[in-house]
């Protein structure tokens, strides 16, 4: 896989990993 | 389901996983992929992301909350609830697109969806054992649809999994919103991220097959081709993929929140239910489909697959792909059950504004709501099985997916924006919100959505729609066929409208409020 490849990736899916969590845990927290 | 005792859903996490599952579809798995590996790869996920933010979000938010609002004055179809938000009686004529477009969706998605249950059927049944070519797939899948010969040509069978997909579809919604759409999204949605993850961790670790490494494959897709975003058509497709992904547009989602409580955190549901959605997106979608074929295929020739279209990714190349591996059978019936899941929860937030037009406009029992659709939907069918080696599906499909949406869209914002105005609308919103959403949104949905949408509806008019309008490449054999889908589809929405005209001059049902700022002064026109 080429770096850039990596890149794209990671960020990607650290965004999406990242706007999941936040959702579930405030849904979570707020009970 | 009476005016007294309204339905509901009965947790917080049913109503975010019917949403969920209402956008998580087929397109997740099939279409996503092809769309980013053809439109730049990585860089693709720059103009996906900037659409998220500027037009997926405002809109998903714009439809939770005209929902609430039309939930809270006893409307959940689009014809009731925008007549009682603006108190306007030709509003109920703009709603009828929020009966209409899912109700042609639903006719041609659940054929669809029956054949992901009938390959999952012949998958663990062992019927693509030997077919090695894709070419030979597509004769099975055509076989199996009655338009040629192949493996799948079992005469009956095609209508066996459509009167199961059928059954299935028309009992949850029978059952009701939190006995049956909350039921099998609760679960549903936890066994199709299961599947997903598992088809994932499959495709992730495949070694020493195939002409080429899980890496080559991973890079294929993610690999950025940032000269592509000069590219306006890379733009276009990254908003229609997020438009399309996020089942907005339909109204389903709108009748959906309209059964939340006055006092509930849509704010944070409604970024949930997308955030859920990108995650079976990007991160699972993603990871499956298009590395899979470069790994059994090699680059060109997946190009040529994404090229194909999703179906020839779905139907043709990974039967081929999954029976190469250890357990093929067992994968491919998990690869078509995942499809197959993806399309039951949102089929059925395709029926319930139907569902519910029929029950809160005319009085109709849940029962005979669910009948009625149901003939309506096998009437329709008999044209969509039988001449679908002409392209009447084809036809449905783009005008519904590619015009019809974009439309509906528009006519929510202006709704929201202008009609009901945005300061109710943002109100309205971010009551009981526990997130505070940024105010950029507010100026996003007023000003950059409209003009958006605006765009992607005249771009694709001048793109495609016209073309298509003057038949441009159809075959002259198929010609009629077309012609006769456009004026079925004609008709519909000619009945549609005189039902919303109907419906609003009879006695209307009581509501469980007051119905509205506007409506009270016009209520005496109205009726």
């Amino acid at each position: 896989m080429s770096v850039e490849a990596v890149v794209m990736m990671g960020l990607s899916w650290a965004a999406i990993f990242a706007l999941t969590a936040f959702c579930l845990t405030r849904l979570v927290t707020r009970r | 389901m009476t005016a007294s005792t309204p339905e509901r859903w009965a947790t917080k996490a049913g109503v975010i996983l019917a949403v969920a599952g209402s956008a998580v579809g087929l397109g997740n798995f099939l279409r996503f992929p092809t769309q980013a590996a053809l439109y730049g790869g990585g860089a693709f996920m720059v103009p996906y992301f900037c659409a998220f933010l500027l037009l997926g979000m405002p809109l998903m938010w714009c439809e939770w909350a005209l929902g609430r609002r039309g939930g809270s004055l006893g409307r959940h179809s689009l014809p009731g609830i925008y007549l009682a938000l603006t108190g306007r009686r030709w509003a109920r004529y703009l709603g009828v697109l929020g009966i209409y477009i899912p109700f042609v969706i639903l006719v041609y998605y659940t054929y669809i969806q029956s054949w992901t249950l009938g390959f999952s059927v012949f998958s663990i049944l062992g019927r693509f054992r030997g077919v090695a070519e894709r070419e030979a797939m597509e004769a099975a899948l055509l076989g199996y649809l009655g338009i040629g010969e192949g493996p799948l040509s079992v005469p009956g069978w095609g209508l066996l999994f459509l009167g199961i997909t059928l059954a299935l579809n028309f009992w949850v919604i029978y059952r009701g919103v939190s006995a049956g759409i909350e039921r099998l999204s609760r679960i549903a949605m936890p066994l199709l991220f299961v599947m997903a993850i598992v088809l994932m961790v499959r495709v992730l670790t495949l070694r020493g097959v195939g002409v080429a490494t899980v890496g080559q494959g991973l890079d294929f897709l993610w690999r950025p081709d940032f000269g592509k975003l000069r590219d306006a058509s890379v733009w276009l497709a990254a908003a229609g993929q997020i438009f399309f992904t996020l089942s907005l547009g339909l109204g389903a989602i709108i009748t959906y929140s309209s059964y939340v409580r006055p006092d509930e955190d849509i704010a944070l549901k409604g970024l949930t239910s997308a955030s859920l959605n990108e995650f079976c997106e990007v991160i699972l979608g993603a990871s499956i489909a298009i590395p899979a074929a470069v790994v059994f295929f090699g680059a060109v020739e997946t190009t040529a697959i994404a090229q194909g279209g999703s179906f020839n990714l779905g139907f043709m190349a990974m039967p081929v792909i999954l029976q190469q591996m250890p357990l093929g059978g067992l994968l491919g019936l998990v690869w078509f059950l995942l499809l197959f899941f993806a399309g039951v929860t949102s089929s059925v937030s395709l029926m319930q504004p139907m569902v519910a037009f029929l029950h809160d406009e005319f009085g109709w029992s849940r029962r005979r709501a669910t009948v009625g659709l149901f003939g309506m939907t096998a009437a329709y069918l008999a044209p969509v099985v039988l001449l679908n080696k002409y392209g009447f599906l084809d036809e449905m499909d783009f005008w519904a997916c590619n015009m019809f949406l974009v439309l509906g869209a528009l006519v929510e914002v202006i709704v929201f924006v202008f009609l009901l105005g945005i300061e109710r609308g943002w109100e309205e919103l971010t009551r009981g919100a526990s997130i505070r959403l940024p105010v950029l949104f507010r100026y996003t949905l007023q000003y950059v959505t409209p003009l958006y949408l605006l765009i992607l509806l005249v771009s694709w008019t001048w793109q495609q729609a016209l073309p298509k309008l003057w038949l441009e490449g159809v075959d002259p054999v198929a010609r009629p066929v077309v012609i006769a889908s456009r004026l079925l589809m004609l008709v519909v929405l000619a009945a549609m409208l005189l039902a919303v005209r109907t419906a609003f001059r009879r006695p209307q049902p009581p509501t469980t409020h007051s119905l509205g700022p506007h409506l009270e002064e016009d209520e005496e026109h109205v009726r």
